[in-house]
């Protein structure tokens, strides 16, 4: 199991990310997973050696809010996931519109 | 009067650069004021395989990711499931585990050593690392049957044990490959015409470099002492080692980092190879992985994520490798604004740049 | 100063033999554990399969009707997993590399005519194996039926049938064995040999 694992709804999401960029904390990597027909998406933070995660669970229509505007640097993991996993995120500070990955198959791919 | 704005592109094919990776520099005369990195050329989906196969031979897949840093994708997503699985692995096998890490930081770093003379032209330089990196090479070979892909991790502790004789035979080869880097040491660190092409060049502040959330020697030669191996995973705990910064921030510094890592993994080595508990080389491995971890370690080039996710069947749900060049793509695009464009090159090898692994 | 320091280093190289070695001309050198290729002895390879089912690239298929094992080499990762899972020890992992090819195909191995021989021996043998399983089988059955017959006759007139029922379950359990020990000898021998026949 995961530690300092923070599970939040959608809506909570960016105001959580906030909290944590408070604490002076980076960001390690967004990931996401598809369990079932929804998709978890797992925020990872470092702070020296500590680490924490934010988890939420969004389904394929939602639009899911970019954390950008507080982490520049993501906009590689959101750019990734919208390739590979067809999530729609919002608002991205370098969108590359599906350009990250050019999959012969649009995302969603099962 | 701002210059009149141009975009060159750089990439995919350039010769400084093994793997593709595409860079738009926006410039204005001579000067970089923008960078625009895209990644997605060697794409393979790796990631989803794992829905695929079998979770014990899934390793051979993740040692397969990238062929430098092999050995630390195998590891990842082995250390990733034994946690799942609660296994303990014998100590014996954490040495020789550490051991094995050791020795391909000690290939990667001084891989790049000769991929950095490359590229700022010193041919002779390169060749004569390269030349010392055979002899990791072969010790890795004799150690595990492979030069490249090892092939000896598994779920629950080797495939093969390594003899002690063997190790033993590591110590006087390890003092060689000490004394050559030191011979070489100078023309990275003291030579005045690498020095005008490496200080200076590419500097992002240690909090900078932090917020952007940088990796591995990119980020400790900004003098941030962030080094996974502290975690004390695998045999890292009970080995003696400092974590090696550089105040420099910049080309130069980050140079310095490597070539005093790579003595440090020397010294690494011998410790474990001193310590080295007797013991058996692998456990029995029972049932399915049901739950999820994340590893966090210090490949060569910086900390790598292994995020694993099971639900107790044949097959797991997900694998995510985050790559330390992933990473510090980011950075690399902060640092290119200002430099000049035939600097760029050289930049981008000191981020040492693995795009097979960041694309997986 | 430090100019001088690698021109120590360029001058020695000058007068030194080449790092390289001139491969074609001279020996490849291997080291002792080198993984090259699989080589499978077909002197002792049994045709059992679990190198087919072990491979993580299907390389090896196993063809039981022509009793060959063929490899892919070009599939092949030089694993060692196959050999690892070899009951018969049969495999083994060569230090030589896999020589170079100018198309993707497959490499057929033929058991030696020995190998078949003692294959088709051991088939034979596990075969009269069955047919005595089964002969014991139809004794223990035919006893089987006696007795019951028996204990029926007994407890004809006066009782019911209810003794009879665990006298037949009885002759079951003591068939059941007979017949699971025959067919466990016959994987061992001759493990899915049977097409073979």
């Amino acid at each position: 199991m995961l530690d300092n694992l923070y599970e939040t709804e959608l809506s909570g999401l960016l105001n959580k990310v906030k909290e944590i960029q408070n604490t002076g904390a980076h960001i390690m990597q967004v990931c996401a997973t598809k369990i079932g027909e929804s998709y978890e998406l797992l925020y990872t933070f470092g702070k020296g050696y500590d680490i924490k995660h934010i988890k939420t669970v969004v389904s394929l229509g939602d639009h899911v809010p970019s954390i950008t505007d507080i982490f520049p640097s993501a906009f590689l993991y959101e750019n990734e996931i919208h390739d590979l996993f067809g999530i729609e995120i919002e608002g991205i500070n370098h969108d590359y519109r599906g350009g990250l990955y050019r999959t012969a198959v649009e995302a969603p791919f099962a | 009067m701002a210059g009149k704005r141009s975009v060159i592109p750089f990439g995919p094919q350039h010769p400084v650069l093994p793997e593709p990776i595409h860079i738009d520099l926006v410039t204005e005369d001579e000067k970089v004021v923008e960078a625009i990195p895209s990644i997605g050329f060697i794409h393979r989906g790796l990631e989803s395989l794992v829905t695929k196969k079998d979770f014990n031979d899934m390793v051979y897949v993740a040692e397969r990711i990238c062929g430098i840093c092999s050995y630390g994708h195998g590891y990842g997503y082995v250390d990733a499931l034994e946690h799942i699985m609660s296994i303990e692995v014998p100590d014996r096998v954490q040495y020789i585990r550490t051991l094995l890490f050791e020795l391909s930081r000690l290939h990667s770093h001084i891989l790049w050593l000769g991929l950095m003379a490359d590229a700022f032209g010193f041919e002779s330089l390169f060749m004569e690392t390269w030349r010392i990196r055979e002899k990791v090479l072969d010790m890795l070979e004799n150690a595990t049957g492979g030069r490249v892909i090892f092939s000896i991790l598994k779920i629950g502790g080797l495939r093969r044990d390594v003899p002690d004789e063997v190790m033993k035979g590591f110590i006087p080869e390890l003092d060689r490959i000490a004394e050559e880097i030191k011979a070489c040491e100078g023309a990275f660190l003291l030579d005045p015409a690498v020095q005008s092409r490496l200080r200076g060049v590419g500097y992002i502040s240690g909090k900078d470099a932090e917020r952007l959330g940088c990796e591995g020697p990119f980020l400790r030669a900004s003098g941030v002492e962030w080094d996974n191996r502290t975690r004390g995973y695998a045999a890292y705990g009970e080995v003696d080692f400092e974590v090696i910064t550089s105040k420099e921030g910049d080309s130069y510094g980050r140079c310095e980092v490597r070539i005093k890592e790579i003595y440090q993994s020397i010294s690494i080595i011998k410790q474990c190879i001193e310590k080295m508990p007797a013991g058996n080389h692998s456990v029995p491995v029972k049932g399915f992985p049901n739950g999820e971890h994340m590893t966090v370690i210090e490949q060569p080039r910086g900390g790598a994520c292994y995020y694993v996710h099971s639900s107790g069947k044949k097959f797991i749900e997900r694998m995510r490798v985050r790559t330390p060049t992933f990473a510090n793509i980011p950075a690399l695009a902060e640092t290119l604004k200002g430099c000049d464009v035939a600097d760029v090159p050289i930049l981008v090898v000191t981020i040492d740049p693995c795009i097979s692994c960041t694309e997986r | 100063m430090s100019f001088a320091n690698f021109t120590k280093i360029e001058l020695k190289n000058l007068f030194k033999k080449p790092a390289t070695e001139k491969y074609p001309d001279g020996p490849a050198t291997y080291k002792e554990v080198t993984r090259g290729h699989v080589v499978n002895d077909m002197d002792v390879c049994v045709l059992c399969g679990l190198c087919q089912m072990r491979c993580p690239t299907g390389a090896i298929t196993i063809d039981k009707k022509k009793q060959t094992w063929s490899i892919r080499p070009f599939s092949c990762i030089q694993c060692r997993c196959c050999v690892e899972n070899c009951p018969k020890k049969s495999l083994s992992m060569a230090k030589e590399y896999t020589e170079p090819d100018v198309a993707k195909g497959q490499r057929d191995f033929d058991l030696t005519d020995r190998q078949k021989e003692v294959l088709a021996e051991q088939a034979r043998q596990a075969a009269e194996r069955a047919a005595q399983a089964m002969e014991a089988r139809k004794k223990a059955a035919a006893a089987q039926n006696a007795n019951t017959a028996a204990g029926a006759g007994a407890a004809a007139t006066a009782e019911s049938k209810a003794p009879a029922a665990p006298a037949s379950e009885k002759g079951q359990a003591a068939a059941a064995p007979s017949e699971g020990s025959g067919s466990a000898g016959d994987n061992k021998e001759t493990p899915g040999n049977r097409d073979s026949e």
